[in-house]
């Protein structure tokens, strides 16, 4: 490609674009497949909303592209996005941008509709946080440290902290239980 | 008093999610109310995000990399503008410095010269006004010659080694 060597700046932006795409674009595209619907399906469960997951996954990966952190196992990389998506989420609470949880449209994969409402509104009923919790728990199978570490949080704070998601999701999901009368 | 923990609660919500499930743990979880309440949230949680899964389609990588690429080079393009309003603050810091001390020799030689009655004050600062002046701007000349060639210099490495 001709470069004119007045346009310094340019032309050293021009290189640092050149080097990184013939580097990483094969290897992002491996790392995205492999992660991207998993935290794709994060970000929907605990906002409720596609579009806002949508959004936050592109910016999940943008900043992970963009930070380029030093070279990780590939579970390291995978725990990293998903402190990225949960730090996005945590400052998307935070500045009150909770829009409402979008309608059920159909039951889709779902085994039954009245499975996914339940669902849907015992999460909807939840703090972000226990959302967030639960979700990274049980889903994705993190162990506490780990939680703690995407969370920022403790790992004390967080066997505590998930132990009362649980105890508050059981009794949404189980309306009739002692838990839900308390 | 209530527990609030068991041993076997991590066992249990990932034979969940592996599907490793054995009877000896299922017998457990039917008797420990903490595993029962972990295996009813965990499963619906698992539900869900098996249902997410298949109903979604994340978009394309492709976007998303030029999006990142995007990012990317408007960060390098402000990292590299970084040092031009670095100088742009530094000569408006020397702009009001060089005009307070105009003023300043203004009124001192004005003062001093005023007495004796021969000059005014324009008159009496003329030769060090100029030379201070002629010295300042020697020193941005400089300055920026200098910034120029040093930049020269970085960009010509970048393009003969592309």
């Amino acid at each position: 490609m001709p470069m004119h060597k007045t346009d310094a700046f340019t032309a050293e932006i021009a290189w640092t674009d050149e080097e990184d795409a013939a580097m990483d674009e094969q290897a992002f595209r491996v790392l995205y497949d492999a992660t991207a619907q998993p935290i794709l399906a994060y970000l929907t469960g605990v906002t409720g909303r596609r579009d806002v997951a949508d959004d936050l996954l592109q910016e999940t990966f943008c900043r992970f592209l963009v930070r380029r952190p030093p070279t990780m196992a590939e579970d390291g990389t995978r725990r990293y996005l998903f402190r990225i998506a949960t730090n996005l989420l945590r400052d998307r609470w935070r500045s009150g941008e909770d829009k409402p949880w979008a309608e059920v449209a159909e039951a889709g994969a779902w085994p039954d509709v009245n499975t996914q409402i339940d669902v849907r509104s015992a999460m909807q009923a939840l703090k972000p946080r226990e959302r967030e919790l639960l979700w990274l728990a049980y889903v994705e199978g993190m162990s506490h440290a780990e939680i703690a570490e995407a969370m920022g949080l403790s790992a004390m704070s967080v066997r505590l902290l998930l132990f009362r998601a649980r105890r508050r999701a059981a009794g949404l999901l189980r309306p009739d239980s002692d838990e839900e009368r308390r | 008093m209530k527990r609030s923990r068991c041993e076997r609660e991590i066992e249990v919500a990932s034979a969940l999610r592996t599907g490793s499930w054995t009877t000896e743990l299922n017998d457990h979880a039917r008797g420990c109310a903490i595993c029962a309440e972990t295996r009813l949230v965990a499963e619906s949680l698992l539900a869900s995000a098996a249902a997410l899964r298949v109903e979604q389609e994340p978009i394309a990588a492709d976007r998303v990399w030029r999006r990142a690429q995007e990012r990317k080079r408007e960060m390098a393009l402000k990292r590299a503008t970084r040092p031009l309003i670095f100088m742009r603050a530094v000569s408006v810091v020397c702009m009001i410095a060089f005009a307070a001390w105009l003023e300043r020799s203004f009124w001192h030689f004005g003062d001093r010269l005023a007495d004796a009655g021969r000059f005014n004050g324009w008159h009496a600062m003329g030769a060090e006004t100029a030379s201070m002046g002629v010295a300042i701007a020697v020193a941005c000349i400089a300055v920026g010659a200098w910034y120029l060639l040093h930049m020269g210099k970085r960009a010509d490495g970048t393009v003969s080694s592309m």
